[in-house]
This record gives C-alpha cells, sequence and structure tokens, in this order.
C-alpha cells in the first residue's frame, strides 16, 4: 500500500507577499498585472480577498469592485520561484522522491518511509508545520494511496487543511462530487459526460467503461478508473527535466490583425522559444503554433520540419508556414509557438556552404552576450518597432514581473 | 491497326513507361499511354509533367520475331489498367486489333480484352529539341555515373536546385555533381564531343535520373544526349527519355573542394564500409546518426559510436595514415553511401581537420570523389 502526499501552498502568490510584507499580513491582498493593460487579471488573492468573493482569474476592476479595501500588488516570479525551490527542499528532506507538479504544488512519495515519519497522517502534519514555521507559507496537504487521491484530498479543505483519502473513502466522499472535481476533467469533458447523463464522479465509475472507451478512447478508460480512486502513475521527481516541449504563449498588448505586426511578435516568440531550447539542450522537430481571436476561438496548428533545430528563424520558418496556412486574417488577441518532438542536441551538421556553423555561432554569441548583460542588451532591430513585445517581455518570467 | 506482339516484350516495354505515365488526372489523356505501330516496330509512350518515355519493341531481335505488323495506326490506351492486363495476359503472344472508334480488342490465349482507347491525336508532341548541343557516351558509364552521384542530392523538394544533379561538359570532359548540402559527389568522364561544345549550369532532377537508370536497364551500345534550353533527351536505338531541367543557378561547388589537407588515410573499402555499418547499429536511431573516427600514427583507423540509452561499439581498422592525428564525427549513413558508390577495392580519404570536409576517392583514380562535412561535437 503506498502512500503520497500533496502539498499545495494556498494562494501562494498572496501569501509570498504577506510574508515579505508583514504589515500585509490578515489583510485583503491581490497580486494582479498592471490594471491599466490587459492582462491585468486576478494571478492571486489573499484569503481574506477571496472572502469578500475575488477570485484567480478575475479582471482586477472587478476585483476591486468586490474587495475595495483590498491592496494590489504587481507579481514578484523571481520571489515566488525562489521561495518554491525552498519549500521543494523542505519536502526532500521527508523522501528523495518528489514531483514538483506546479510553482506551489508537489507530490511526495512517502511509500516506506514510515519507520521515519510515521503514518502519512503524521508525516503531513509534520511536512505542514515546518513549511509554515521556515517559510511562512501555508499549505493544504493531501494524502492518498496515490497521486490522484492525494490531489482530491488536498482540494478538499483550504487553507492549512489535512485531509487523508482512502481506497474506502471513494464512494462516501468522492462520488457525490461533481464529475468536474475529478482531477482530468476539464470543461470540456465536463460538457460531454453531462450530455451523456453523468453529473457526479459516481455516475461515472457506474458508467459503461466499453462505452467510455468507444466515446473518448483511452482517456475514457482512464478517467473511469480515476472515479474509482485507482492511479498508478508514479512520484517521477524528473518529470519536469525530461521536457516534452518548450513553448511560449502570450496575450498581445492590443489586437493584431496585420499580419507584419504579427510577423514581428512571432519571431520574438520564436527567437525565446530557440532560446530556450538551446540553454537546455534540445532540438525540436515540430512547430506548433496557436492564435487566439478576440471572440477566444483559438487555432492550434503544428508542422513537422525536415529537420531539428534549435535556431529561432527556422523555427520563425515553420510558424509563419503555419500563419499562412490557418490565419483566417481576423485579430488576434493571443500568439503562442511551442516546438515539440525534442531530442537532446549532440552535435552541429556542418554544411558545405558554411551557413549551419554561421547560425549556430551566431545563436551561441548572442547566448553568451545576453548571459553577461542581460536579455534586453542585444535583439533583432525590428524589435524597436512598435509592435514589438519583446522590451517588455525581457524584463519577465513566465509572462509576470521578476 | 491490328498486330502481334510477344507478350514478355510488351511487358517490358510497358513497365518502362509506366513511371511516365501521370498518376493525376488533371490532363486525362496523360494517365494514358500511346502506343503506335509502323514497320519498325512498336513505340510505347508514357508522360507526365516532369518526364516523358518512349520505348519501342522492334520487329525482329536477335534472329526472333517479335511483333507481327498487319496495319499500322496508333492509339492511346489507359495506363494503369492496360500495365495490369498486359502483365496477367496468359498467351505468349498478344493479338492486337483497334477499330475506327478506338475500341482495342487484345486477345491472348484463352482471354480477350476489349478497351475504350483514346484518339491519339489528343496525346502531345514529343519535344523537338535542335541537336546542336550533342554528346554521346556508352550507356553503362552513364548508368554508373548516376549510380556515383545521385544518392547525393537533396531528397528535399524546398532545396530547389539542390535536388538535381549538375551536368557539365568541357573539353570533352563531363561532369556530374550533387550535393545535399552537407555531402557532395563528383563524377568525371570523358565523352564523345565536339571539341569546342561547352555546357554548363544544366540540372537534371534526380528523380529524373534514377529513372533514366532503371529505363537503360541492361542495355549496352551508345546512348546521344541532347540538351536544350529546358529539357534534356537521352537517345538510344529503342528508346527516347526526355526530362525537364530544374531552373535556377547551381551553386559554384569548386570553391568548398578541398585541394590539401592534414591527414590522409589508405585502406580497404570493403573493411571500412563493413565497420561504419557495425557502427551504425547503434547510432542509427540518433539524430545525425553521429560515429566518429580517430585516426592514429600506427596505423589504424579506430571507430567509435555511443548512444546513450543505447550502448557503444569500439572496433578498429587497419589503414596507411599519414600526417597528423586526429578525431572526426560525422553521419554514418552519409559515409555508407560513399563507400557503396566507390568502384575499388582501396579508397584513399583527405582530412583537412575536425571541422572542415573531408574527400573520398579511389586510391587509384581521380575521376570520383565524395565529400562529407562533419558534426561538431560537444
Amino acid at each position: 500500500m503506498r502512500t503520497v502526499l500533496l502539498a499545495d501552498m494556498n494562494a501562494f502568490y498572496a501569501s509570498v507577499e504577506q510574508v515579505l510584507h508583514p504589515e500585509l499580513q490578515d489583510k485583503p491582498l491581490i497580486v494582479c498585472g498592471d490594471p491599466t493593460r490587459r492582462h491585468g487579471i486576478v494571478l492571486a488573492a489573499s484569503y481574506e480577498a477571496k472572502a469578500c468573493g475575488v477570485k484567480t482569474g478575475m479582471p482586477v476592476s472587478q476585483a476591486k469592485e468586490l474587495c475595495p479595501s483590498a491592496c494590489l500588488v504587481p507579481p514578484h516570479m523571481r520571489t515566488y520561484v525562489q521561495m518554491s525551490v525552498r519549500i521543494l527542499d523542505i519536502l526532500r528532506q521527508f523522501s528523495p522522491l518528489v514531483e514538483p507538479f506546479s510553482i506551489d504544488e508537489a507530490f511526495v512519495e512517502l511509500t516506506g518511509c514510515e519507520a521515519l515519519f510515521g503514518t502519512g497522517e503524521e508525516a503531513a502534519r509534520c511536512v505542514q508545520k515546518r513549511i509554515l514555521k521556515e517559510t511562512g507559507i501555508p499549505c493544504s496537504i493531501g494524502v492518498g494511496p496515490n497521486k490522484l487521491l492525494a490531489k482530491m484530498a488536498a482540494e478538499m479543505e483550504k487553507p492549512l487543511g489535512l485531509t487523508i483519502l482512502t481506497q474506502a473513502d471513494v464512494p462516501k466522499r468522492v462520488w457525490p462530487l461533481p464529475v468536474k472535481k475529478l482531477f482530468g476533467v476539464g470543461p470540456r469533458m465536463e460538457h460531454h459526460f453531462h450530455r451523456m447523463g453523468i453529473r457526479t464522479i459516481g455516475d461515472l465509475a457506474h458508467a459503461d467503461p466499453e462505452r467510455l472507451h468507444r466515446r473518448f478512447g483511452i482517456i475514457g478508460r482512464v478517467l473511469h478508473q480515476s472515479a474509482h480512486g485507482i492511479d498508478h502513475s508514479p512520484v517521477d521527481p524528473h518529470s519536469l527535466d525530461s521536457n516534452q516541449s518548450i513553448g511560449h504563449q502570450f496575450t498581445l498588448p492590443r489586437d493584431y490583425d496585420t499580419e507584419e505586426d504579427l510577423r514581428i511578435v512571432l519571431r520574438e516568440l520564436a527567437e525565446e522559444v530557440a532560446g530556450r531550447a538551446r540553454k537546455a539542450g534540445y532540438t525540436g522537430r515540430t512547430v506548433s503554433l496557436t492564435l487566439k481571436g478576440t471572440d477566444f476561438r483559438s487555432i492550434h496548428r503544428s508542422f513537422t520540419l525536415p529537420e531539428s533545430t534549435q535556431f529561432g528563424r527556422t523555427v520563425f520558418e515553420g510558424a509563419m508556414k503555419l500563419f499562412h496556412r490557418h490565419w483566417n486574417q481576423q485579430p488576434v488577441r493571443l500568439v503562442g509557438i511551442t516546438l515539440s518532438n525534442l531530442q537532446p542536441d549532440q552535435g552541429v551538421q556542418l554544411d558545405l556552404f558554411g551557413k549551419r556553423d554561421k547560425e549556430a555561432r551566431l545563436a551561441a554569441t548572442v547566448d553568451a552576450i545576453r548571459e553577461k548583460y542581460g536579455t534586453g542588451s542585444i535583439f533583432l532591430a525590428q524589435s524597436l518597432s512598435s509592435a514589438s513585445v519583446f522590451v517588455d517581455r525581457s524584463r519577465k518570467i513566465g509572462g509576470h514581473r521578476m | 491497326m491490328k498486330f502481334r506482339v510477344s507478350r514478355s516484350a510488351l511487358v517490358e516495354a510497358v513497365s518502362q513507361v509506366s513511371k511516365a505515365v501521370s498518376q493525376k488526372t488533371t490532363i486525362p489523356i496523360l494517365t494514358g499511354i500511346k502506343t503506335t505501330v509502323d514497320e519498325k516496330g512498336l513505340w510505347l509512350t508514357g508522360s507526365n509533367s516532369d518526364l516523358t518515355i518512349q520505348v519501342q519493341v522492334p520487329v525482329m531481335a536477335d534472329d526472333k520475331e517479335l511483333v507481327h505488323v498487319e496495319i499500322i495506326g496508333s492509339v492511346v490506351l489507359p495506363g494503369r489498367i492496360f500495365g495490369d492486363i498486359v502483365r496477367k495476359l496468359p498467351g505468349d503472344e498478344v493479338e492486337w486489333v483497334v477499330d475506327d472508334r478506338w475500341i482495342t480488342t487484345l486477345r491472348s490465349g484463352q482471354a480477350q480484352f476489349e478497351l475504350k482507347g483514346l484518339d491519339p491525336e489528343e496525346y502531345p508532341r514529343l519535344p523537338q529539341l535542335r541537336e546542336d548541343q550533342k554528346f554521346t557516351l556508352p550507356a553503362e558509364l552513364l548508368k554508373s555515373m548516376i549510380r556515383q552521384t545521385g544518392f547525393a542530392v537533396s531528397t528535399s523538394e524546398a532545396r530547389g536546385v539542390l535536388t538535381g544533379v549538375l551536368w557539365q561538359l568541357k573539353e570533352g570532359i563531363l561532369t556530374f555533381v550533387a550535393t545535399d548540402s552537407i555531402r557532395l559527389s563528383r563524377r568525371q568522364a570523358e565523352v564523345e564531343a565536339p571539341a569546342d561544345l561547352a555546357i554548363e549550369n544544366v540540372i537534371v532532377p534526380g528523380k529524373s535520373l534514377s529513372e533514366l537508370a532503371k529505363t537503360l536497364g541492361d542495355q549496352e551500345g551508345f546512348v546521344d544526349v541532347i540538351v536544350s534550353e529546358n529539357q534534356i533527351m537521352i537517345r538510344t536505338e529503342r528508346l527516347l527519355f526526355f526530362s525537364r531541367l530544374l531552373e535556377g543557378t547551381y551553386p559554384d561547388t569548386n570553391r568548398v573542394i578541398p585541394t590539401g589537407g592534414k591527414t590522409e588515410i589508405v585502406t580497404s573499402t570493403k573493411d571500412l564500409l563493413q565497420s561504419v555499418d557495425r557502427a551504425a547499429l547503434i547510432s542509427r536511431d540518433g539524430r545525425d546518426n553521429v560515429i566518429k573516427w580517430t585516426l592514429k600514427e600506427e596505423g589504424v583507423v579506430e571507430v567509435n559510436s555511443a548512444a546513450q540509452d543505447v550502448g557503444s561499439v569500439v572496433e578498429e581498422v587497419a589503414a596507411k595514415v599519414s600526417g597528423e592525428e586526429m578525431g572526426i564525427s560525422f553521419n554514418a549513413q552519409y559515409m555508407m553511401d560513399a563507400l557503396k558508390a566507390v568502384d575499388s577495392e582501396e579508397i584513399r580519404i583527405l582530412f583537412t581537420g575536425a571541422m572542415t570536409p573531408f574527400v573520398i576517392q579511389p586510391a587509384d583514380r581521380e575521376d570520383a570523389l565524395h565529400l562529407i562535412v562533419p558534426i561538431r561535437t560537444r
């Protein structure tokens, strides 16, 4: 029998701000993007703000209406990343098998550690106390016989919750929940399930797995198993190391409706993605392009290059091919480029006419200059044009301020 | 139109022209095979936007009557079904009658087919080329020149002129060059040509040439080559082969072929090929199929290959090594392609540095060379 724990930091960004600014402790606090710009949405809200009805993802203007006394704070991504690393370090003192799941969540495999830390509940209490004491960040912990139930348990009580779910608890405590609460069921899946008359997790557990398989393929079977609390996936400390893909997407400062403007941001995005691939030591063959229109309908298309690349120009060329094929001439609100089908890059195949070597040397030089003097120290001249997002993005981590 | 023809000769002729028969139906008549019988024999023609192939089944060959002509004439038959029928006919001979509405009756053994033919006047005429740029060489030589260069063309349509083989003629020397920009192959030979005839920047699609080599089969004797503005024609007694030429300017490859070098090895082609083939078993699933050679003064080439998830291999091949010791990494497939194309038991490889192209040549000749650009490893 396994014991898996999920630690979920409560209102993480807001909690970090409160730790760093004790005067904000116990006060409504909202971490949000610049309200004057379009990405002015709530990134995190303290529990005091949440009590007024403020939710993550809400436009800042609406949040201010709900909670006029809230203190608005811009995000400090670098600090949050550092805090996340500190918390992971604490978790690693309980087990070598720690899988970071997002910036504020991590799985810990406690199986076999019973002699050291006692039962799952005892260990969880200890983890929670230590994180709070050493970092000041409150977290909710779920304990279960696998990752799925640990994750669902952690969702049940916030903040500073500690919930234990066993296989035997599934019918009583999991089945009555609406189906969208099941890990892995998104809004679209929920819609499909509703049309099949499946409203609770229990309904799904009792649905015919054959029928689910026919309708949704293998994922139907997996969700049916999940509804029974079954999940065999291991806690993988390296799940984030082996990149499946490298990509970025972001909301444009305004709607772009000319190819000229979109070219500029796509080129910058391609350079950014390729730069990350080089840094991680990968080359990729598949380029995907995401375009979201103002009507929120999105286009997501992929193109496999004749050979793998880690250079911005080639990524850009692949993305432009997709762009010309699939752009419907409508204004674009959000763009994204992803490089996948990754392989470690072992060497550079040089060519007769010296083109690749030139490209590789140019990229290596740009990387070295940026490493030393900062990302904004050297860039394409076109990034000086008004459509460019380079200067803005070069000061950010994950699209938010450092 | 009425005649009899040997089935085996017909099968061979049909399979030769089939390669040029259009699969697409944009120009419906081109999905057909044009057949014409006259007092010299039976002519079959297939054509698409790139190629036109016309072959002849002569009335007599090796004292055997292949075609017995009663009434001369011409008809276009649907390519694919006609080919299938001919291959499956039961008898040794095919009796062939076409009526005035192009209905064609094919009789062989106990089987009788009736095919709806098309008016041959609808079929495009063969291109008429001026014969002022003409030279001649043995069919066997042409085939071997294609075999020794054709593999090096780029297979990516986006590469334009690099998907073709460059033909150059100067002072009676015909040169073929092919490169995909990572490896290059060049073959030169003396041909029969007017002394003042010079041909440059003629680029023949690699695909056309591999079809040409197949179509020439084991034909002996000489072929005439006629070059025009945008077409090339290869002619033998029983074959006319037209290919369109690629537009554009072929890059200057002379400047990338090194003349001097740092290290030279001479060794057995077969031993080297086999060792590379073995090393590639480890490297072949990797991105660039990378293997490494270390050239050692004591007279060995150490062949290495390692793949993270698979394993590694090391072996030594005896070689005469002169010059500096060095290590070099490259794509094993390119090396195997080049070594297979060399018609010589001994091979000479000249290295100019770990990051610059190296030259593979038969040990005893200068008329063939293969260039491979190494991989810079970290």
